[in-house]
């Protein structure tokens, strides 16, 4: 063009049509010289006003310039040791000065082998992709630094456009001033997605090697090096071979760089690359309580912590977690034997057995340990949190312990008949009308009428009350049922129950974060203590505490006497044993386990609350009894210790000690019905 | 002189031995007609052979004495009637007794410390009345067995000639020595609450009785108004008479006894369903509307519906319920009437509902309810007895209620044998008139009259309670009601 624009000048000047021949040639050159530069720069001018150079906003670096980086966040047990994270993207920060030195070698040889030396754009490598741009009409040659990725990445759009790539040079110059080059090659190692959900090289060494950053050999870190360029095209996972041939690629380049020795380039070059998606620690720890302090911290943050790489402790104790998951997953002769037990059911398999178990300290409300469900991949919903199910006679002590408050004594005596109430009849679980037995017995032999008797002269609507008081949250059906336990709750529910007797009657305020801080330490959230909540009085709280002590030692739960001395529980049993319980304290633990279907079918005589649930709870125990010795029960002022006739409530020496209000109990040293049960009659001396 | 007194001795030996077991007899007492004949076989049929017979029950080696009357009529082949002084002799053996009175209990049936206490009070009774225990009592275990029985009376008929028998506590001994009784013709007084005595002179009853606390109740309920009542009673019960007493009155409608097992629930829901007609056919339709109507309701309400809770309301077409049981079945009975709608229901009752237990916890069931006893205020007892009162004067423990029955019904058979033997010497057999006439010491208890009626019943006294407030209360002029009719023997 410029040789035909010349050829046309050089003839209109011979025609010496318009200037002089000798004297003008020079000046006339130099003049067109000049308006060509001079349109050709109002040209550049336009050209580069069209492409929006003029109207680079340095402010809009401000996004580069002030980042921060994302960060997982992580979850700690009480005594801080991780046992879970959350992340939107993963990303894993390190600050520079920790990335290991041969990443950075690594990626500045593929990437940008003169990072430290521009000033933001490389001239040499433009300068090729001109003159690949002028002979084949296309970008095929790259000459992107560093820098100008980065601010590709944060500001602009991914396509091959000349306009985009002058904006980005403009960008890229401005930012390398106001950045050191140290904070950028930070920032590039990471925000830059890699493939695999992650982002940044470190979080790629988690997701492809499932290792740290620092445990990386020279073969890994060239794989991950490579995939700066194209994190799909090299997905390890999906192209391996891609991966490979750019791995290489970067291996060739860190030798010629001279970051690798050439003899190390056969080694590592035919190291194998192993690729591994680590467990996530999320489903193996403790995945249902991860999954309600993920909910939680949503609550208390109202959504506003993916990716702020927040440090979350918890209440939990992660030895006893894990000693929790053993024994819930170790109980397969259980579940094995429940399978077996189910009836009206086609095909009954064990795995449709589920368990669920809930541990708190009721003193400091701190939930210990939790486990939702069986197996977290089968199933993500939590048990112990979220399934209501009917309690069973693990509801009981709420109804006793109303009516100790009512003036009940343990040794007052009732008779054992069919009763009534709002047309509810309940049957005994053993058949034991035509007997007599004092409420302590019939308490720690779980027999029902009496509690449905005790419980429609309190009133259903006072036991729901105190219910509520003691933290059930669940609304609790206003009929008699309820009573025997029929009307459903949650776990966490039972264990506000039995934590607030174990509390002495003070109501537990069980919570799961302790604390929420930012990666820096500032604490966004801390949990504070409720005020204390009496519920109940000292007295009541122990003389229920006994008498589940008694389950123990003469009832329901008898097969396990050793537990009497330091522990205190209740077994539950609804219809048909659709659901199975076991709740029980120590001095401060108070732990839950359930054992049902989630579909509620019904199993046969052989399984309950007892055979179920309570092997299970024992188990814990003996885990929980290691790790937080128990204290003995205190027993508070105004409560008095007598030996009482189990059946007829009366003072005898041979009876079950029984605890009673001071200046209350039996005054009586025998009872007629001993005469009758002894020798099947009275008053008959003239009738035989 | 010599010789005469040597032949002589034994006879002198015989009277100087017997004379104070021999009476005198005045010509009403002897049922021994002068002379032989006809009345020695007689008499050999209708007694004497029966002394033969009680005398197998002797121990072999058993030591005979010729002096003896007994003894000497024993070693007569045959009624003896060939011999000129045979019927002397049967007088003679029917009439010598030793002022003992034989007291023969099944003790090892009652605590240890029941009969222990029972004989101390008595030595201590027949003490206070001027009488020597230990000559005057004497007292056999017979441990309910007949053959130990018989073979115990052998011996005190014919070793210590005893003046009465006093047992016959358990319904098996009672008519075995009964006919004993009435046949060697010696005073018998009979315990057991349920025997019905054979028309004897001989023969008396003592004690309470079914029939006339029956009776008691019967009237009570016809005060009241009741036109029928049902009776129900467990299975075995030992006080069938009393129900049968009732049933026979025929003053009431009675529906019953429907009998059902204690140990079992089930068999009295089947009898209550049945009377208060919670099953019958002729309510399916009603049946079906209460199932339908609480079906709605519970879809209306979100629940669900449990058939097995629902029940028609009862029929009640009977008056009162009586309850022939003990207090401990009592209350569980009286409860359980609530299950099944029933309210209100008067209840009656006996004897055994009475002990501490069966008002100790308020039983809306029980309020009102009524029952007979034997026995009234437990604070001022016949006979010096004595026993603790519980709440109130007509409650005691029921671990002395037993003993306290026993010493008033044993005392007072003591009584009326001792006020037999204190009058003029009689021969043995015609002491029953003594007994025919001895009245009660404590009038105030026993009410007045003779301790028997003509026909040798028991004049026991009645008495009623009500339960109510946590106590018995005597419903005032109940003792001693009505008394059967009876003709003199």
């Amino acid at each position: 063009m410029l040789s035909n624009l010349l050829q046309t000048l050089k003839s209109i000047l011979t025609e010496r049509q318009f200037l002089p021949k000798r004297w003008t040639l020079i000046p006339t050159l130099i003049g067109s010289i000049l308006a060509i530069t001079l349109v050709s720069g109002i040209s550049l001018i336009v050209w580069l006003s069209s492409a929006g150079l003029f109207e680079i906003d340095e402010s809009k670096l401000d996004v580069i310039v002030n980042y921060e980086h994302s960060d997982n966040s992580l979850v700690f047990d009480k005594s801080g040791k991780q046992i879970g994270e959350f992340f939107s993207d993963y990303h894993v920060y390190y600050p520079y000065a920790k990335i290991p030195p041969l990443m950075v070698h690594a990626v500045l040889s593929i990437e940008d082998r003169s990072f430290f030396e521009h000033h933001g754009l490389d001239y040499k490598a433009i300068a090729r992709a001109g003159v690949s741009l002028l002979k084949t009409g296309h970008f095929r040659q790259g000459a992107s630094t560093i820098t100008q990725q980065v601010v590709r990445n944060f500001l602009l759009t991914p396509e091959r456009k000349l306009s985009r790539k002058i904006k980005e040079a403009a960008f890229a110059l401005q930012l390398e001033r106001r950045v050191s080059k140290e904070r950028i090659l930070e920032i590039y190692l990471n925000a830059l997605f890699l493939g695999q959900g992650s982002y940044g090289v470190a979080a790629a060494a988690q997701r492809h090697f499932g290792k740290t950053l620092d445990d990386l050999g020279p073969h890994e870190i060239a794989l991950i090096a490579g995939l700066f360029q194209s994190p799909t095209r090299f997905n390890p996972h999906k192209n391996p071979k891609a991966a490979k041939k750019r791995q290489l690629l970067v291996l060739k380049a860190m030798v010629a760089n001279g970051f690798l020795e050439p003899s190390d380039y056969k080694k590592w070059s035919t190291e194998p690359l192993v690729y591994q998606v680590p467990a996530s620690m999320n489903q193996s720890i403790a995945p249902f309580f991860l999954d309600a302090i993920q909910e939680q911290t949503d609550k208390i943050l109202q959504g506003k912590f993916k990716g702020k790489g927040l440090r979350i402790t918890t209440t939990l104790d992660l030895s006893l977690q894990q000693e929790l998951n053993t024994i819930l997953q170790g109980s397969k002769s259980i579940y094995s034997t429940a399978a077996n037990a189910l009836i009206n059911v086609k095909n009954p398999k064990e795995s449709m057995i589920e368990a669920a178990s809930l541990v708190m300290n009721h003193r400091s409300g701190e939930i210990l340990a939790m486990v939702g469900g069986r197996d977290f991949s089968r199933s993500q919903f939590n048990r112990a949190l979220k399934a209501k199910r009917a309690p069973g006679s693990c509801f009981k002590p709420l109804v006793y312990s109303q009516a100790l408050m009512g003036g009940m004594n343990w040794s007052d005596m009732t008779y054992i008949t069919p009763i009534v109430i709002q047309n509810y009849r309940p049957q005994n679980y053993s058949n034991e009308f035509m007997s007599e037995s004092t409420y302590f017995n019939a308490f720690y032999r779980s027999i029902n009428t009496p509690v449905v008797e005790l419980g429609s002269r309190i009133g259903i609507k006072k036991i729901i009350e105190t219910a509520r008081k003691m933290g059930v949250k669940t609304e609790l059906k206003p009929q008699a049922g309820t009573l025997l336990g029929g009307s459903e709750m949650t776990m966490t529910d039972l264990a506000q129950i039995y934590g607030t007797i174990g509390n002495d009657g003070n109501k537990p305020d069980p919570f799961m974060i302790e604390k929420i801080t930012t990666r820096n330490g500032v604490v966004v959230y801390e949990h504070k203590a409720a005020p204390v909540t009496r519920v109940l009085p000292p007295a009541v709280a122990y003389m229920m505490t006994m008498a589940m002590q008694a389950v123990f030692r003469f009832g329901t739960a008898a097969k396990y006497p050793e537990f009497a001395s330091y522990a205190a529980g209740k077994t539950g049993t609804t219809n048909e044993a659709k659901d199975n319980w076991f709740c029980g304290f120590t001095h401060d633990i108070t732990s839950i386990v359930w054992v049902g279907t989630d579909d509620n079918y019904a199993f046969s005589g052989a399984v309950a609350g007892a055979s179920m649930a309570l092997p299970i709870w024992a188990r814990m125990m003996e885990r929980i009894k290691d790790r937080y010795p128990p204290l003995p029960f205190e027993m508070p002022e105004g409560v008095v210790k007598k030996r009482i006739h189990p059946l007829f409530g009366f003072e005898d020496a041979n009876g079950v000690e029984m605890p009673l209000l001071e200046g209350r109990g039996p005054t009586r040293h025998e009872s007629t019905l001993t005469i009758v049960r002894d020798t099947g009659s009275f008053r008959d001396a003239l009738d035989w | 002189m010599k010789a005469i007194i040597r032949k002589c001795f034994p006879l002198l030996l015989a009277f100087t031995v017997s004379a104070p077991l021999l009476a005198q007899s005045d010509g009403t007492d002897s049922i021994v007609a002068s002379g032989g004949g006809a009345d020695c076989k007689r008499i050999y049929e209708s007694t004497m052979q029966y002394y033969k017979a009680l005398a197998h029950f002797l121990p072999s080696g058993f030591k005979y004495h010729d002096q003896l009357p007994t003894h000497q009529f024993l070693k007569l082949s045959g009624d003896g009637c060939e011999l000129f002084d045979t019927v002397d002799l049967y007088q003679r053996v029917v009439s010598l007794h030793s002022q003992k009175i034989a007291i023969m209990l099944p003790f090892n049936r009652w605590p240890a410390v029941t009969h222990k206490a029972l004989i101390s009070h008595i030595k201590t009774y027949v003490a206070s009345q001027g009488l020597d225990p230990e000559k005057n009592l004497v007292w056999l275990d017979t441990g309910g067995q007949i053959q130990t029985m018989q073979e115990q009376l052998a011996q005190l008929v014919f070793s210590q000639h005893i003046s009465m028998v006093i047992g016959g506590a358990t319904t098996a001994e009672a008519p075995v020595l009964s006919k004993w009784g009435d046949r060697l013709r010696i005073p018998t007084l009979i315990l057991n609450k349920k025997f019905d005595p054979p028309r004897s002179r001989f023969v008396f009853r003592l004690g309470p009785d079914n029939k006339q606390m029956a009776a008691s109740l019967v009237a009570y309920a016809e005060k009241r108004g009741f036109k029928k009542i049902a009776i129900i009673m467990p299975q075995s019960s030992r006080d069938g008479s009393f129900a049968d007493a009732l049933v026979g009155s025929k003053k009431i409608e009675t529906i019953g006894p429907l009998v059902y097992n204690p140990s079992d629930y089930n068999s009295i829901d089947i009898i209550f369903k049945r009377l208060f007609h919670l099953n019958d056919d002729s309510r399916k339709p009603e049946m079906l509307d209460l199932v339908n109507q609480f079906k709605d309701k519970a879809k209306e309400e979100g629940v669900a519906f449990d058939q097995k809770g629902l029940m028609l309301p009862p029929e009640v077409d009977v008056d009162a319920l009586v309850i022939i049981d003990n207090f401990k079945n009592v209350r569980h009975i009286a409860k359980s009437l609530h299950f099944y709608g029933v309210k209100h229901l008067p209840l009656l009752g006996i004897p055994k509902w009475r002990a501490p237990e069966l008002v100790d916890q308020e039983e809306e069931n029980l309020s009102g309810a009524v029952f007979v006893d034997y026995v009234g205020s437990y604070k001022n007892l016949p006979y010096n007895i004595k026993a603790d009162t519980v709440n109130d004067e007509n409650m005691i423990e029921g671990s002395e209620a037993s003993r306290v029955d026993l010493e008033l019904v044993v005392n007072h058979a003591v009584a009326a044998a001792v006020f037999a033997l204190k009058g003029p010497k009689a021969p043995r057999f015609a002491l029953y008139k003594r007994l025919e006439q001895v009245q009660p010491d404590d009038k105030a208890f026993f009410g007045a009259g003779p301790i028997f009626k003509p026909d040798h019943e028991s004049n026991w006294p009645s008495f009623l309670f009500s339960v109510g407030g946590g106590k018995l209360q005597a419903l005032q002029g109940s003792s001693s009601a009505a008394k059967p009719k009876s003709k003199p023997l």
